[in-house]
């Protein structure tokens, strides 16, 4: 594993871009969210798993609309991994008009070998808390 | 040791998503306008061919009587609805103290006051009683209201007489319990309106020219639907109350300009499926929007024929298409407008789940891909926790060399506490914190712990925990095993739940990953006796949050049997000593002994410290002297005396045998 101060800032600035992004297009574009995964993307959501983009995104698109605000994130680079990125992030969420739900999210990003320089979610896990 | 099972995920993902994809939307239920009921006459033709005579003769007689009644009584005071139903604050500051003669009075005087306060549904305050004659007491009371109360209780026996009550008014004269009777109250009658006018077999309410009822007496005119929004509201309140089971409502020639009163309608009565504003004088859809059409889910008719709106729609475009298409965006579920078919809406399957209250699928219990995951993570969360309560730097071993470890505190309080609190003492774990959002980028490679030895070294400095893990509902654990290159398997575990902060004994919660790796033999792992080592430790510290977000949650199908085996290892291990100080790593050994003298600042938060435990100011004196003797903290030493029983003397030696195992911040400096 690489331990220079290089890597790190770029894993993470990697990680705050994409806790940006992520949450971004989740609550206003959730059609493009596929982009951040893949067919073998591992998904857990409130102990419901899916396997693949596919049936994760037509569940996604059942969900009433969202307002994510982060509370906390924080990553650090995965132990005997190319590159691999952990992600961990609290916040809440409100779902259409409710009132706000505390989560917990955790992702696993990895190169994605296919596509040069570019990383996807390997592993998503979210729960209420 | 896990084996090469990283595809089981997907496998056990097939099974259960099947399950969860047959599901799909919520089904819509079966169409409620197909074939007839009872119920779907339409009210045009019950209205328009009125077949019911006495209806005709009883509006005949509305307007007959017209004027007929002379108004003696009061309007003012008997309106119930001027200044918007409340008593007007003027009125009421006056002196309004009313005299009510009792006639027939056979008996004593106190006797009458108490069984009319006894018999009266509304309380009575008589300010005086006075004997006028031999039969004849005169009250006096408070106010009208109450007068009115003692009017109501006219007729009533007293001593085998029948009393009766009049009042006695200076502006009025004498109102006599029949005159009363007449005027009870605008609501009573009202209430009397509804039913008079409902027909229970065909669950028809007619309201129609309902200002006019002789019921109604002298009021009319009070009942304008058009003035008081308040009495849209008492109207639909009392249908509800009186007639629940109502499909079928006729508000024909009312004169009504708009139905603003009539806007909580739909709350008040989702069942109704047929509506009648005939003969009004509604003159633009603004007029009728007011009703909330969308909110109706059951209305299927609405007759607005011989209304203003009619007419200017023809002239305008010749033909009611316009308003047919405007009324049913306005009423999405209506099938007839005026007697006339409406078309089908064309509606669009998007934008249901947007705005769905209820999430697509249920919340489910931990999440664990296999059996071969299940064993391992439950040997490693109890004996994991099990030293992180007790003895951290025995984790040392179970951590790579290389592993890293990084905290986040979370100080936003859980929104269902927000109510009532504004934040949580969060202020002994703030040290390490490294969110993004408020950590310097500067400070993140520092706040990052990489290696065993410093990880131990910051979990030693963390505050002492009581993690309850005898009990499953307090705590989640999703994990599966994931490749993060062609030859490492690892273990992702997510750990979300609760634990005690036991220096300031309050409930905090917590959601942490690990990567755990199987251990490589001749690793110190592996020597320790463990069958994996720790390469990530992520932490999220919070404000308690309870568990109710999971404690109910569906069962998966493999689940863990934590509690149960915590507690056979805990009935096990009675024998065992449980060390008094969460020991940690050997730091500091050198122990003054010169007492120690607290700063005020010190001594302020000692106090503190008092109040919040509860503590008696002999048991604070103890905490200080063990405080001052061995320059412990003062949650430290209340520990030790706690732990003692409060014996000093075995406290201090207690101490004596464990010093070595205190980290440094556990003593004044």
């Amino acid at each position: 594993m690489e331990q220079s101060s290089v890597y790190s800032n770029v894993i993470n600035s990697g990680a705050t871009a994409f806790v940006d992004q992520y949450y971004k297009i989740y609550d206003t574009n959730r059609g493009y969210i596929d982009g951040f995964y893949k067919e073998n993307s591992a998904i857990l959501w409130n102990g419901n798993p899916f396997s693949g983009i596919t049936q994760f995104k037509d569940f996604l698109l059942k969900l009433p609309v969202t307002t994510h605000t982060i509370q906390t994130y924080d990553c650090q680079p995965v132990l005997g991994s190319e590159k691999s990125i952990m992600v961990n992030v609290n916040g809440e969420v409100k779902y259409s008009d409710q009132s706000s739900k505390q989560f917990h999210q955790n992702f696993i990003l990895m190169p994605d070998l296919e596509k040069q320089g570019t990383y996807y979610v390997a592993h998503d896990c979210f729960r209420f808390i | 040791m896990f084996g090469n099972n990283n595809a089981s995920l997907l496998q056990e993902n097939d099974s259960v998503m099947t399950d969860a994809s047959k599901k799909g939307p919520r089904g819509r239920g079966p169409n409620k306008f197909n074939g007839k009921s009872s119920n779907s006459k339409s009210i045009s033709e019950r209205l328009g061919n009125s077949k019911n005579p006495s209806l005709k003769n009883h509006l005949k007689r509305i307007k007959d009587r017209k004027g007929e009644f002379p108004g003696r009584i009061d309007k003012n005071r008997l309106n119930p609805y001027k200044s918007n139903g409340r008593p007007n604050l003027k009125d009421f500051h006056k002196s309004t103290h009313e005299k009510v003669i009792a006639s027939n009075v056979v008996g004593k005087t106190q006797d009458l006051e108490r069984l009319v306060k006894q018999k009266s549904k509304k309380p009575i305050k008589i300010l005086k009683a006075e004997r006028k004659s031999e039969s004849v007491v005169c009250f006096t009371v408070e106010h009208m209201g109450h007068a009115n109360a003692l009017l109501n209780l006219s007729g009533i026996k007293f001593n085998g007489n029948t009393v009766t009550f009049a009042i006695h008014n200076r502006k009025h004269g004498i109102t006599t319990a029949n005159d009363y009777k007449n005027s009870i109250s605008v609501i009573e009658n009202l209430k009397q309106v509804i039913i008079n006018h409902y027909d229970i077999d065909t669950q028809y309410l007619n309201l129609s020219n309902i200002n006019n009822d002789p019921l109604l007496g002298d009021k009319k005119g009070l009942v304008d639907l058009n003035k008081s929004e308040k009495l849209g509201q008492v109207l639909c309140k009392l249908i509800k109350e009186n007639i629940p089971q109502v499909k079928t409502i006729s508000f024909a020639n009312n004169n009504l300009r708009n139905l603003k009163s009539l806007s909580k309608l739909h709350a008040w009565l989702p069942n109704v499926m047929n509506l009648s504003f005939q003969n009004n004088n509604l003159v633009t859809l603004k007029d009728i929007e007011p009703l909330n059409g969308d909110k109706f889910t059951n209305l299927r008719e609405l007759v607005i024929a011989d209304n203003p709106i009619k007419e200017k729609e023809l002239q305008k475009y010749g033909n009611f298409e316009n308003l047919k298409g405007k009324i049913k965006s306005m009423f999405p579920s209506l099938l007839i407008l005026d007697q006339e078919e409406l078309p089908e809406g064309i509606s669009f399957d998007v934008g249901k789940d947007l705005n769905s209250k209820s999430l697509p699928l249920q919340i489910k219990s931990s999440f664990i891909d296999s059996e071969v995951t299940a064993s391992t993570v439950q040997d490693f969360i109890i004996k994991y926790f099990t030293l992180f309560d007790t003895n951290r730097v025995g984790l040392l071993d179970l951590y790579d060399d290389n592993a890293l470890f990084s905290l986040s505190i979370n100080f936003n309080i859980p929104p269902w506490r927000r109510r009532h609190e504004k934040s949580d003492n969060m202020s002994n774990w703030k040290a390490f914190d490294r969110n993004f959002k408020t950590t310097r980028q500067s400070n993140r490679d520092n706040l990052l712990i990489k290696g065993k030895n410093s990880i131990i070294q910051t979990l030693a400095k963390l505050p002492y925990t009581k993690h309850p893990l005898e009990d499953d509902s307090k705590f989640i654990i999703d994990t599966w095993q994931i490749n993060v290159s062609p030859q490492q398997v690892l273990i992702y575990l997510n750990i979300s739940g609760e634990f005690n902060d036991v220096e300031i004994k309050l409930n905090k919660s917590f959601s942490r990953t690990f990567l755990i790796a199987p251990s490589q033999p001749q690793s110190n792992a592996a020597k320790a006796g463990w069958a994996y080592t720790i390469f990530n430790d992520q932490v999220t510290v919070r404000p308690w949050s309870g568990n109710k977000s999971f404690d109910k949650a569906e069962k998966n199908p493999i689940q863990f049997q934590i509690s149960n085996t915590v507690k056979s290892l805990n009935n096990n291990n009675n024998n065992a000593t449980t060390n008094v100080f969460n020991p940690t790593i050997q730091l500091n050994t050198n122990i003054p002994n010169a007492p120690y003298n607290f700063t005020p600042e010190q001594l302020q938060e000692q106090e503190q410290f008092r109040i919040q435990h509860g503590l008696n100011e002999m048991q604070h004196k103890q905490v200080q002297e063990l405080s001052r003797q061995t320059h412990l903290t003062y949650l430290y030493s209340l520990q030790c005396l706690n732990d003692f029983s409060w014996n000093f003397d075995s406290a201090l030696e207690g101490y004596q045998r464990v010093k070595d195992q205190v980290p440094p911040d556990g003593y004044y400096h």
